[in-house]
């Protein structure tokens, strides 16, 4: 029986500590950022930078409500020695990084090789990384999808919308 | 009364015009379907054809692709946890749960009725309101803007979930992600690092698009393949709900129309917010709010009545005062303009006839509507036997097709890798989309409003209680916060107190 493998997942408490960090990293990014917009009028004391600049204070001031609130109880948690949550399936982390590396290829080269190159590409190698059944008959099938789709979309979009979908600039 | 039945009558007895709307109705579903396509992309592929019609026949067939365009966002919402439109985004959070029970047969049955519902009540409050509505809405000036869109912001409440730091975090987010580009009234460039795509800011249909569609895939390659198996999917008869759930809904389904309605009104919001807003107070009022997001039908009533029902809102001002509400009827009103009319006050007194087969012509869309989704369930649900393996990767090419057509640059795609980047981590973190939107939507209104209400009030903000209305939309929100921050203690102080009488 295939039986998958259990991984302890991230304390909660603590993946509420480290989103609170980022997110107060992010804020004073904004915050700081803001200071090189320039200022060309102002309505009474409101410029352009003055949104930007509330609304990061006020994201400050939330995330590390954020990263407090869950880290004195964190603390308490880890002196206790509780917390310990129950066990999940390991998640294919791999997979999601291939994936995610693969769509930014295909974006990435979409204007010079084309949309439907590309997209067939795309479609097939993805397909493929996440498909459990690789056997010859079912990557055929596969790929005959990756082909047809993209050819599929094509045409109706550029001659019937006349939608100008990137044709690829080494083909020019 | 009359003059509006012959005005139905004539649009029945005109089988080009039927037939038309036929088509734009489907069009608009299938626009609205597809991630990324929008009603407003429909109207604007099809608004060239009107220009060889007459106004009987183009004016139908424009508000046939709205109608239908609007409703179809509920498809891809309910079935791949997509919305098509940002209209549906609010149909996402109980539809999803409910077709992965087995029930997105009646998850799109319920969304296709109360879409249906809140067009025709949207509809009549048109026909009886508009002249009236128009002179309130008349009335509107930036103090009242200001105060209805920073009074929105505090429906982050009711989208936050359980934790609420992270919503308000999730929703300035996406203010300040709105504030990328060039700054309302003085066009000051904001943390565009002198990129010229910056410049224009992000375009809402890549984001949206973005932060649902790839966490999606993401998350679904993620997990072993038990995730691409097919989905177990029960039959569905009728529209899959019974009669005594209908009558369940009727509060709720009035309550949503009529904050449709009047969003739509309103410019600049529409219909992509209304959804939220009436998730948020069908959750705030409801017995049981916890069941929200668990695939409860409320839920869908709430977004679909509320999003069907901004259309009829937003055609108020459109045909009475000739402002366009949102970028849909800024293209229908390019509609009336091809066709030589100008919308306006004198357009009730001077083009009666045209008023009426608009009247006639929303009813008949919706009833088209209706009829095209009732059958389509079946075929919709068919979806779900499509294995995630295919599925998955062919909608991430419509999505990209979408954000490309919304944006006509690769920009647009980038946007939407951005974004799915961002939506990937806030569901990692449990932290809501929705307020983002919200924020996102939201901001640029809120503070275009503020400044301008400044400049009228000389940089004070006293002149902005000078208005009646926005002092009572201060009154509610005060009372509001009050009620979220207080309520829980009182409640608490209550019902010990109610158990020692008892």
């Amino acid at each position: 029986m295939n039986q998958e493998k259990q991984v302890k997942p991230m304390n909660p408490l603590l993946k509420n500590v480290c989103a609170g960090i980022s997110l107060f990293l992010i804020f004073l990014l904004f915050f700081l950022l803001s200071f090189s917009v320039e200022i060309k009028s102002m309505t009474g004391a409101v410029s352009a930078r003055s949104v930007p600049q509330a609304i990061s204070i006020l994201g400050m001031i939330t995330s590390l409500y954020l990263t407090l609130k869950n880290l004195f109880p964190f603390m308490e948690q880890r002196k206790a020695g509780s917390g310990e949550a129950a066990s999940v399936p390991r998640r294919r982390w791999l997979h999601m990084v291939l994936s995610l590396l693969l769509f930014i290829g295909y974006v990435a080269l979409m204007k010079t090789f084309g949309f439907i190159l590309m997209s067939v590409v795309y479609l097939f190698l993805q397909m493929v990384l996440i498909a459990e059944d690789r056997s010859l008959k079912h990557i055929l099938l596969l790929l005959v999808i990756s082909i047809g789709i993209p050819i599929a979309l094509y045409f109706p979009f550029r001659y019937g919308f006349k939608l100008l979908l990137p044709m690829g600039t080494i083909f020019e | 009364m009359l003059d509006a039945l012959s005005a139905l009558a004539s649009l029945l007895t005109n089988p080009t015009a039927l037939l038309l709307m036929l088509m734009g109705t489907c069009v608009g579903i299938i626009f609205g379907a597809l991630p990324g396509m929008s009603a407003t992309l429909a109207v604007a592929v099809f608004l060239p054809l009107t220009y060889t019609l007459d106004v009987f026949t183009g004016v139908p067939l424009l508000l046939a692709l709205y109608i239908g365009g609007i409703s179809g966002g509920l498809i891809s919402a309910i079935l791949i946890n997509i919305p098509g439109t940002p209209s549906s985004i609010a149909t996402t959070f109980d539809g999803v749960p409910m077709a992965r029970r087995g029930e997105g047969g009646k998850a799109i049955g319920i969304g296709v009725v109360f879409s249906f519902l809140g067009t025709c009540i949207s509809v009549l409050v048109l026909i009886v309101l508009a002249p009236l509505l128009a002179k309130v809405a008349i009335h509107f000036g930036p103090y009242e803007y200001f105060g209805i869109t920073a009074c929105s912001f505090l429906l982050v409440a009711g989208l936050c979930g359980k934790d609420m730091p992270k919503g308000i975090i999730s929703a300035l987010l996406g203010i300040l992600v709105s504030c990328i580009g060039l700054a309302p009234l003085d066009s000051s460039s904001r943390y565009t690092f002198g990129t010229v795509a910056l410049k224009a800011g992000f375009n809402m249909v890549p984001v949206l698009v973005g932060l649902f569609a790839l966490p999606e895939l993401l998350r679904q390659v993620q997990h072993k393949a038990s995730s691409f198996e097919k989905l177990h999917v029960s039959k569905v008869r009728g529209f899959g709900f019974s009669l005594q759930e209908f009558l369940g809904q009727i509060v709720n389904l009035i309550r949503s129309s009529l904050i449709g309605i009047g969003i739509g009104i309103l410019p600049g919001i529409g219909s992509g917010v209304s959804n939220l807003v009436a998730y948020s107070a069908a959750k705030n009022s409801s017995k049981e709010p916890e069941k929200f997001g668990s695939g409860c039908m409320d839920g869908i009533v709430a977004s679909e009545a509320s999003n069907n029902a901004a259309i009829g809102g937003a055609m108020i001002p459109l045909l009475s005062l000739g402002i366009p509400g949102d970028s849909v009827t800024a293209m229908l009103l390019g509609g009336f303009i091809l066709q030589g009319l100008t919308p306006g006050p004198m357009f009730f007194t001077q083009h009666m006839d045209v008023v009426y087969c608009v009247y006639a012509a929303m009813l008949i869309s919706a009833i088209m509507m209706l009829v095209l989704e009732f059958f389509g369930i079946r075929v919709f649900v068919k979806l779900l036997s499509v294995p995630t393996v295919i599925l998955l990767p062919c909608v991430m090419v419509i999505c990209v097709l979408g954000a490309f057509s919304s944006t006509s640059t690769i920009f647009g795609v980038w946007t939407l890798v951005i974004f799915g980047v961002v939506g990937y981590l806030f569901s990692e973190f449990d932290i809501p989309s929705a307020p983002f939107i919200l924020g996102f939507i939201l901001g640029p209104t809120c503070e275009l409003y503020l400044r301008r209400g400044l400049q009228m009030g000389r940089g004070s903000f006293l002149p902005f209680f000078s208005s009646a209305i926005f002092d009572v939309i201060f009154a509610v929100a005060v009372l509001f916060i009050l009620w979220k921050v207080c309520g829980k203690a009182i409640m608490k102080k209550v019902k010990p107190a109610a158990g020692t009488e008892n």
